[in-house]
């Protein structure tokens, strides 16, 4: 049963901490999607420092491809905070369109991800190729599992867009734009890990 | 309206520092190759990390208990990832309980021997600290491992020692698996110095080189 609460939102139930349900949904949500990229970033780094080698293999990503992605990612960032914004000041359409936008970053990056992973394989560059095929499956492996969730939030945020425009549930606003900042921080480690640290 | 009771940060601004902290690691970058600037590529990430998920996250401004869930979550990871450094980088997992028994009694027995002076007569060589902490548990102090069970016999077999550097380092650094056992790999435990004074060390005790 929702409590009372001097700002409370007329879309999100309270839970009895006073904090909305659905902003301590997503942060449980976002603790069990550390356990698992951090599970995959903790294996990949035991295993780089075992293999100095992999640095030749890392100098084979698309640099400039990584960096355009982190900027495309950031910026689509900044529009889902800026959605967040406006959905705390009651406007809908204003948040739906902040949240297209983000939606439309998350297409950029999946395109130009696309292309990267095109002309890897192209390369040879597969988990089978050798000698550095375990580099290249952790790459797949967490790049992929990363796209995955790339996909995820457009999609949650695509659909929260259809109801922000309508003036409907902009206390979800701030769940998807929470999600998509999580998205946006695994990049950032995943950037450097696979492509710089060469 | 949400529950925010919390001012806007400027974000815009923030957006503007997070890709100043990416163009400075991709200058950075150039230099990848020093340990060094590798720490200071993921201190800028941890720092453009750290300013999302205050910020855009909005965590600053969440309950500590909130907090606390990301940081107990981050917690975990930091506890699989130290727990298996001596599975993984110090090679333990591969070698056999047998292997590791071997290794452990022999260990005991160089303990119990630190203070005979055939050790420390030669600790003034370098390279013989090292053979002393890490080489001697199955390689001996004799230098003819542990009776053909683990460890190669420099003495018994010279074509052991008859390899090149290049080929002996590699061994050191990244482990070999021989006909009676495995050695892990050491190059995540000894600096470059150590490894060549270490090679320089077995050859001068036990090779004719």
């Amino acid at each position: 049963m929702p409590v009372s609460h001097a700002t409370a939102s007329p879309v999100l139930d309270y839970s009895s901490t006073g904090q909305p349900s659905a902003r301590v949904a997503i942060w449980w949500f976002i603790a069990s999607e550390i356990a698992i990229f951090g599970g995959a970033v903790a294996c990949y780094l035991l295993y780089r420092f075992e293999h100095p080698e992999w640095s030749e293999a890392a100098s084979h990503t698309v640099q400039w491809a990584g960096a355009t992605n982190t900027v495309v990612l950031l910026t689509s960032s900044l529009l889902a905070v800026l959605a967040d914004k406006a959905a705390g000041a009651g406007d809908g359409k204003g948040a739906a369109r902040y949240l297209w936008l983000a939606v439309l970053g998350g297409l950029v990056f999946l395109g130009i991800k696309t292309f990267e992973y095109s002309h890897e394989i192209h390369a040879g560059f597969t988990p089978l190729s050798e000698p550095h095929g375990l580099f290249w499956a952790f790459y797949f492996l967490m790049t992929g599992l990363h796209a995955a969730h790339v996909v995820g939030g457009m999609t949650a945020m695509a659909i929260i867009a259809r109801g922000a425009a309508k003036g409907k549930h902009l206390g979800r606003v701030e769940v998807a734009a929470i999600y998509w900042h999580f998205v946006d921080v695994i990049w950032i480690f995943l950037f450097p890990l696979l492509y710089l640290a060469s | 309206m949400t529950n925010k009771t919390h001012p806007h940060p400027p974000y815009i601004r923030i957006w503007f520092i997070l890709l100043a902290a990416l163009a400075g690691s991709l200058v950075l970058g150039i230099w990848a190759g020093s340990k060094i600037m590798v720490a200071v590529i993921f201190a800028v990430a941890a720092a453009k990390a750290f300013l999302v998920v205050t910020y855009f996250m909005h965590l600053k401004f969440a309950p500590r208990w909130i907090r606390l869930i990301a940081v107990g979550a981050v917690s975990v990871v930091a506890v699989l990832y130290f727990g298996l450094i001596p599975d993984i980088q110090l090679g333990y997992a591969s070698l056999s309980t047998d292997q590791l028994a071997v290794i452990n009694q022999a260990s005991a027995a160089v303990r119990s021997d630190a203070g005979d002076g055939s050790a420390t007569a030669a600790a003034s060589i370098p390279g013989a600290d090292t053979y002393q902490t890490y080489c001697v548990a199955c390689h001996q102090a004799d230098g003819r491992g542990l009776n053909g069970k683990l460890a190669a016999d420099f003495i018994a077999d010279p074509s052991r020692l008859a390899k090149s550097d290049e080929e002996l380092l590699k061994s050191i650094r990244e482990g070999i698996t021989g006909e009676i056992g495995q050695m892990p790999p050491w190059g995540s435990v000894l600096s470059e110095t150590q490894q060549l004074e270490v090679l320089s060390y077995v050859r001068s005790q036990f090779g004719g080189k």
